[in-house]
């Protein structure tokens, strides 16, 4: 298995990189002109040149390129256009509070999908499965920002309960954990209950039955071990989608992580900070997914990697 | 935090700030009086040579003149509280540049580095803390004019327009800036929020760019104001309510609240028909027009396609490409036709009239490429040098109708997006410049 996780880990930095060059040329070849938007439409030809090479973008875009190769071979990801500070500083700074995001709703859609999932595939055809089921489909028809915004108007603004906004208290993560969860739940519950059913038909829970074991035991000990495998396989695949979902609360929640830092880059023309939220996002998503694929061989030993 | 010499009230009148007059000694020279007893927030008193060294930083270098508000001047100090500022030829707009000019300590305006980190005036606000997207002032206990009643003031850069609006909602924050119509409806009718009008210096326009071959012919240009209804357009995309508030249709190519503002006697109304007259006119066939689009003025896109449809009608054909934010921003010249905003950051109109003849004109327009729009470079430099206010008037008047009938642009609505703030500020008022000066006189519940 070790000689597994490093191939997937080189792989893994060869899919970062590429991503990052492509992300490097499309920035520079499609995006804003960084000096143009520091400047604005009045700056003249002097003043402009100032900023390009303050910005490095006065030289071709092979140099620049190999600039960038070289401080990155060093660590270092540059310093922002728009808040004139190390990339990693800011990172650094934001990184935390996506993560505890989109990590606190992880846990809660991995809980509730557990419970919920099983829940519905016991009871199958009984109103708590419709229930479900009719849910899950609401959930995967709505958008997060119409959620968001929803949540906000209700929660925040008509009953004044929570914070519409911000990274104050604990208070202030309700909102935008809720709207990731209520948006990707449903993903994650379709596929338990339809495994939990196929799962709940099979011998080893007849015979699971028989020798008495507690309905606890027999569904989430022996039961959801079953499910799990095909469940980590999607969950790899909807890592993606949980971490658009997250930089989309962010922006409709005002809350200070990646996802705002890099919708604000982009539309200042941020190449480094732009190229830095990059690496970090691809990496989570490439970490996640080999998270996933080696869950996968402890809770199904036949699983060899 | 910066005081000026003079500032605007609420309806953009130029009041004494640290001046405490101004005496026009002839067409060139006028002398300043300065207020006593003002100190910056770094302890040093304000001087006649620190309002020397602001003026002359601006005046005195050609580029910076040129790409500014100012004219060529010299200053010099009559005394610790009086200067004499002289300008190289008569310049009529002195006064309101006077208003948007900062004045500094002159040890920062000497060595502009000790502003990195750092700002000091001698405004109601001292500069606290710059991070990020965040800004946080605190009250002048020393300010000349008494401490401005409310103590900390957070200015914050909140991306989303939703998430904007959802803070004022929830009493998260006070104010919000330029609200667009579905933000202004949200609120209109709650009695825990009010809006405020900013003051009409500016509006949405749709840019041309002159180097395409038809836009450069007049005729076609004012076809294509004729065949846009601009009014109904603006009442059904923005809502009746607030153009009429906020947003009326331009009647003039000076905003309003301009300075020497007179609604011009030629109008272009909506007229389909008059405007295929004055295509065919133009001789210009098969007219294929580029336009920029994005989202940065409230329903730009829709606004844009329904400009189109209008063009489409008349036989102006125009195709809309969607740009990033950021793309549009740096790129929107690039394009025949953008809807884009436009103003004057001094409330004179020789600020609109130099975005026809200096180097936006040629940025943004290329108007340097339409050999017709060197006829107005006198009408601008006339009404500039012209000091007394009757004759200045009419200076302006025949600049604005001459540029009115030459459409460099198509002016849409000449508008002020509205403040919206929250019940608990009392006495706020807004002259519409950036900073919102005026919010010293607020007080907060």
């Amino acid at each position: 298995m070790l000689s597994y996780v490093l191939r997937r880990l080189v792989a893994s930095v060869a899919l970062i990189f590429g991503v990052l060059v492509a992300v490097f040329f499309a920035l520079r070849i499609a995006g804003a002109d960084p000096a143009r938007v520091k400047g604005g439409v009045f700056a003249s030809d002097e003043v402009m040149q100032a900023y390009r090479e303050q910005y490095g973008t006065d030289s071709s875009l092979i140099s620049q390129f190999g600039t960038f190769l070289s401080e990155l071979g060093h660590g270092r990801l540059g310093t922002s256009f728009r808040f004139e500070e190390s990339v990693v500083a800011l990172i650094w700074d934001a990184a935390p509070k996506t993560l505890l995001l989109a990590g606190t709703s992880l846990v809660i859609i991995v809980l509730l999908s557990a419970l919920l999932g099983v829940g519905a595939a016991v009871r199958q055809g009984g109103w708590a499965d419709r229930a479900i089921i009719g849910l899950t489909v609401l959930g995967l028809s709505i958008p997060t920002f119409f959620v968001g915004v929803v949540m906000v108007l209700l929660f925040a603004v008509q009953l004044g309960w929570l914070p519409a906004g911000g990274l104050s208290t604990w208070r202030s993560l309700c909102l935008p954990v809720a709207a990731v969860v209520l948006v990707e739940l449903p993903w994650q519950l379709r596929v338990v209950r339809a495994e939990m059913v196929d799962v709940l038909r099979s011998d080893y829970m007849e015979t699971a039955r028989a020798y008495g074991l507690s309905p606890f035991r027999m569904y989430f000990v022996y039961g959801l071990r079953n499910a799990a495998v095909p469940w980590l396989s999607v969950f790899g695949i909807q890592a993606g989608a949980l971490l658009g979902g997250t930089i989309v609360a962010e922006v409709v929640f005002d809350y200070p992580g990646l996802g705002s830092l890099l919708v604000q880059a982009v539309g200042a023309g941020d190449y480094p900070l732009v190229q830095g939220i990059t690496v970090v996002i691809a990496t989570l998503f490439v970490l996640f997914n080999l998270l996933a694929d080696l869950l996968q061989t402890v809770v199904d030993p036949r699983v060899r990697l | 935090m910066q005081d000026r010499l003079f500032e605007f009230d609420k309806n953009g009148r130029v009041v004494p700030r640290l001046a405490t007059g101004m005496r026009q000694v002839n067409p060139l020279t006028v002398e300043v009086a300065l207020r006593d007893g003002v100190t910056f927030h770094n302890g040093e008193n304000f001087t006649a040579e620190d309002v020397k060294l602001a003026i002359d930083r601006v005046s005195r270098n050609e580029k910076l003149a040129l790409n500014s508000l100012w004219a060529s001047a010299e200053t010099k100090i009559l005394s610790t509280n009086r200067v004499r500022i002289k300008t190289d030829a008569p310049f009529a707009p002195l006064i309101n540049t006077l208003a948007v000019t900062s004045i500094p300590p002159g040890s920062f305006t000497k060595d502009p580095s000790k502003f990195e980190g750092n700002d000091v005036g001698a405004g109601p606000y001292k500069f606290v803390e710059y991070r990020r997207n965040r800004v946080v002032l605190e009250a002048n206990a020393k300010y000349w004019d008494g401490k401005p009643p409310i103590d900390r003031i957070v200015l914050e850069y909140v991306s989303d327009a939703d998430a904007r609006l959802n803070a004022l909602l929830a009493g998260e924050a006070h104010i919000v800036r330029d609200a667009a119509p579905e933000q202004w409806k949200a609120t209109k009718d709650k009695k825990d929020f009010y809006a405020v009008p900013g003051w009409k210096h500016g509006g949405l326009v749709v840019l041309y760019q002159h180097n395409d071959k038809a836009i450069a012919q007049k005729a076609v240009r004012q076809a294509m104001i004729h065949a846009v209804d601009r009014e109904t357009m603006m009442k059904q995309l923005w809502g009746d309510e607030y153009v009429a508030r906020f947003a009326k249709v331009s009647d003039s190519i000076l905003p309003s609240g301009t300075a020497f503002y007179q609604p011009l006697s030629k109008q272009f109304r909506f007229d389909p028909e008059t405007a295929k007259r004055l295509l065919e006119s133009s001789g210009v066939a098969d007219v294929k027009l580029t336009f920029a689009s994005a989202t940065l003025a409230p329903v730009q896109s829709e606004i844009s396609q329904r400009i189109v449809e209008y063009l489409s009608d008349v036989g102006i054909e125009a195709e809309i490409t969607t740009l990033e934010v950021g793309k549009y921003r740096t790129d929107y010249a690039k394009y025949d036709l953008d809807v884009n905003g436009l103003g004057t950051f001094n409330g004179d109109p020789d600020a609109i009239f130099k975005l026809y003849t200096g180097p936006l004109s040629q940025a943004v327009l290329h108007l340097q490429d339409n050999p017709e729009s060197k006829d107005f470079v006198r009408l601008q430099d006339a009404q500039r040098k012209v000091v007394d206010a009757r004759e200045r008037q009419v200076a302006v008047t025949a600049a604005a109708e001459w540029l009115w009938d030459f459409q460099p642009i198509m002016p849409l609505t000449d508008a002020a997006l509205p403040r919206l703030v929250s019940s608990r500020v009392k006495n706020f008022s807004s002259n519409g410049t950036l900073g919102d000066p005026l919010l010293r006189k607020a007080t907060l519940n």
